[in-house]
């Protein structure tokens, strides 16, 4: 069965069937082709519709028949229909609809019942041809929108790298900030640490001075004492004696200090305390004389020595005696005056063992933890007074180290205090 | 400190121009050695021989730039020359890198380039541009200026061009050392204590009504208002009273280009060749459905371009002295202003004060700084300012 005319033009409506369609009606008109043209909602010109030829062939024919459709009405001229011949022309006729669009006919001579038909419907088919030819130049503008997108989307991802590297920045800087903290708050430890060894060292100075102040000035009164009274004794020679005896104590004493500050000055400054070993083959014969001169300067109380069985040493019996003299001397002043000091050797393996004990009150914990340090003193057993400057246990100690020995003390209220010394029997540097 | 040696040589010895370029580089700095050297040379030369002789003339520490269309400094101005900017500076911290196979595959070329660049572990030099040089003849440099974008992550402003080969279009390179590369991108990071300023402008102008985009195929333009695009530019070209002939259409399309409506502005493209069925093969893509406008320019408003691509260079520099400048302009531009491209010169090099100058032509020119949305242009003055 034949389509109706308007059947055609309603198939034109259908962008999928508007080529074919666009053949049948143009057939059924009795023309070689037909065309609608609709105005460019922006542009205000006329453009082909969507399905139809986008490109014609061109040449000033269908410029000046499209300018002429400017105005309502019937047109006519002649344009081209061959891309390759633009001589080859045909006649045309357009009609301008209502809304602008235009109905184009080219070629043959159109069927005028058929063409009333077309010319009636067309207004509605043109309205929804505009409508598709908006879509499509929405869909220019998308298109040239969409350069802009991507490369809004390009800063985006952009942006996104640029967020991820400050976010991984500010957690390094966070990091480094704890850490810098932590150091800070490390740095000031070690601030008031240091301010209070300072402030700690200040304070023994003055005590050291003033020690040294006063113990001084003990056996340099004695002595001027002793002189005054030595001037005026009138040459009794037991007085006399006894006034050069008090004299030779107060200057030993001063001589003792003097002594041990040297020794105190040398170590400090990093130099060590030198040592020059020599062979000892007799442990008793060292010991003995040590402990009689200390029996005579304590003439109230007894020192027992104790001694095993012990080899040749190579140590330098000098330092080694001022060792004895103070570990004797300490366990006599701390001792109570009731009580015997104990002073024994013995060899233990390639080491000698020296021990010197006394009964006297338990040394305090916080004084023990610190006892070879410099100036570091206790109290006397019986008076409670502190004496000496307090490095006389340093020294030893460092003598002892000097020898490559160890030295250490054990007090308790039961046991007492005993000082360990142990030493190779070959002090370093010992030929 | 920094200091500028620019050079210009019209030697037609490849070898015996590198050496004068690298001597009178040498010589302006005092026998010290540059940290960089960018240098644009004609398609005339053996690009090898000229690189060698002026790397060994002057002992540069970074080498890079790309073949041209036009060399120019302050005081010069030709084709099949070369010239050279070189930089030594206290101030800057440079770095080269190199990407090949742009045309194959841009994200891996811009990592390549972006994999020597040291921005993002010094924090003493941070204003952070990139000279970038890449064969024109490639293509993609819109992609490859976008990859480097999202490589960086947009912490770099972009300036440069794609090598030029004397306006033949046959090929084109970038310099890398003494290699003279194709397919190839080469860029070189700036990293500097003081910012640099970028500026791009272009004098392009509606010269007629909007025109449908009824029919195109990618770069090739195949209608206009349902009439073939030669048509339009035909009737252009008689209402304009130009001349056009379809036979050989450069000279007129060197004047006459075209701009898609944006609706914030136009986006140039230009016409390359007129083919058989009436369409026009161009440059980059014309999507169907777009309005496009044929654009026009004058040497006057060519040079308020330049003019304006300084003043915004100048206006990023944040107050700072300017000391030298490399600026780049369309091969197109040089062809149809001829000698007063001159003028255009002038107009910069005013702006500019004591500023050293030099550049060349480009095939497309780069600008992916800030305010920049897109990073390559046409027929686009693009000008990079360095402060003292």
């Amino acid at each position: 069965m034949r389509a109706s005319t308007l059947d055609l033009v309603a198939r034109l409506a259908d962008a999928a069937d508007r080529g074919p369609a666009a053949a049948a009606l143009a057939e059924r008109l009795g023309v070689d082709a037909l065309l609608i043209f609709v105005r460019d909602v922006q542009l205000s010109v006329l453009v082909p519709a969507p399905g139809f030829p986008q490109t014609l062939p061109g040449g000033p024919s269908w410029r000046a028949l499209l300018r002429r459709c400017a105005h309502a009405g019937a047109h006519v001229g002649d344009v081209a229909v061959s891309f390759s011949d633009a001589r080859r022309v045909s006649p045309a006729r357009a009609w301008v609809l209502t809304d602008g669009s235009a109905v184009v006919l080219v070629g043959g001579a159109p069927v005028e019942v058929e063409l009333a038909l077309v010319l009636q419907a067309a207004p509605l088919l043109a309205a929804a041809l505009r409508g598709e030819q908006v879509a499509l130049a929405a869909a220019g503008h998308i298109e040239v929108a969409r350069v802009a997108e991507r490369q809004a989307r390009t800063l985006a991802h952009a942006l996104d790298g640029a967020r991820a590297d400050l976010e991984h920045a500010l957690a390094e800087a966070a990091r480094l900030g704890r850490e810098r903290v932590i150091v800070a708050e490390s740095l000031q430890k070690k601030s008031e640490e240091a301010l209070q060894s300072a402030e700690e060292t200040a304070q023994l100075r003055e005590r050291f001075i003033a020690i040294l102040a006063h113990d001084l000035r003990t056996p340099l009164g004695a002595i001027l004492l002793t002189a005054e009274a030595l001037l005026e004794c009138g040459g009794d020679a037991d007085e006399l004696v006894d006034h050069a005896a008090r004299i030779r104590r107060s200057g030993t004493r001063i001589a003792r200090m003097v002594d041990d500050l040297l020794d105190f000055a040398r170590t400090s400054a990093g130099g060590g305390m030198p040592i020059r070993p020599r062979p000892i083959d007799d442990l008793a014969a060292f010991f003995g004389p040590i402990v009689d001169e200390m029996g005579t300067a304590y003439p109230s109380r007894r020192i027992t020595l104790e001694l095993g069985p012990a080899p040749r040493v190579w140590w330098d019996s000098d330092r080694m005696a001022q060792v004895l003299s103070n570990l004797i001397g300490n366990a006599l002043t701390h001792g109570p005056e009731d009580t015997d000091v104990r002073v024994g050797a013995r060899a233990e393996g390639d080491l000698v063992l020296v021990q010197v004990h006394n009964l006297g009150p338990p040394i305090a914990p916080a004084l023990l933890l610190r006892i070879f340090e410099p100036f570091q003193r206790g109290s006397d057993a019986g008076t409670g007074v502190r004496s000496g400057l307090g490095l006389g246990l340093y020294i030893t100690m460092t003598i002892v180290r000097a020898h490559g020995g160890e030295i250490a003390v054990s007090s308790s209220a039961g046991e007492g205090t005993t000082f360990t010394v142990r030493l190779p029997r070959r002090a370093p540097g010992a030929c | 400190m920094t200091e500028t040696a620019v050079v210009y040589t019209a030697l037609a010895s490849s070898e015996e121009a590198g050496r004068d370029l690298g001597a009178q580089i040498s010589g302006a700095l005092k026998g010290a050695a540059p940290g960089a050297v960018i240098v644009f040379a004609s398609a005339r030369y053996d690009y090898g021989a000229l690189l060698r002789a002026l790397e060994a003339a002057c002992l540069p520490g970074c080498l890079m730039g790309s073949s041209s269309a036009g060399e120019f400094t302050n005081s010069r101005n030709g084709e099949g020359t070369a010239c050279a900017l070189a930089i030594r500076s206290s101030d800057m911290l440079f770095s080269l890198g190199v990407g090949r196979g742009v045309g194959a595959d841009r994200r891996t070329a811009a990592a390549e380039v972006v994999s020597s660049f040291r921005g993002s572990s010094t924090h003493s030099f941070p204003f952070r541009s990139a000279l970038v040089m890449t064969d024109a003849l490639a293509g993609y440099t819109d992609d490859l200026i976008d990859q480097l974008t999202v490589a960086t992550s947009g912490m770099y402003q972009f300036f440069g061009g794609g090598g030029g080969d004397d306006g033949r279009f046959r090929q084109t390179h970038v310099f890398v050392g003494h290699e003279a590369l194709t397919d190839a991108v080469v860029a070189l990071e700036m990293l500097s204590t003081k910012p640099m300023g970028v500026g791009v402008s272009h004098g392009w102008a509606p010269a007629g009504p909007g025109m449908r985009v009824t029919e195109a195929q990618g770069m090739r333009l195949v209608s206009l208002n349902g009439m073939p695009a030669v048509q339009m530019f035909r009737e252009h070209a008689e209402a304009t009273g130009q001349t056009f002939d379809p036979a050989d259409p450069l000279p007129f399309f060197l004047h006459n280009i075209i701009g898609i409506d944006t609706g914030v502005g136009h986006r140039l493209r230009v016409p390359l060749a007129v083919n058989a069925d009436g369409s026009i093969a161009c440059a980059s893509d014309i999507p169907t459905g777009a309005v496009v406008f044929i654009m026009k320019t004058t040497a006057g408003s060519a040079i308020e371009a330049a003019a304006g691509a300084t003043r915004s260079a100048l206006a990023g520099l944040q107050g700072h002295k300017p000391h030298a400048a490399l600026f780049f302009d369309c091969v197109a531009t040089r062809l149809r202003m001829g000698e007063v491209f001159g003028v255009e010169l002038s107009a910069v090099a005013e702006l500019l004060g004591s500023a050293n100058l030099v550049g060349c032509n480009t095939y497309g020119q780069i600008a992916r700084a800030e305010g920049q949305f897109g990073g390559f242009h046409n027929c686009t003055a693009v000008v990079c300012v360095l402060p003292e």
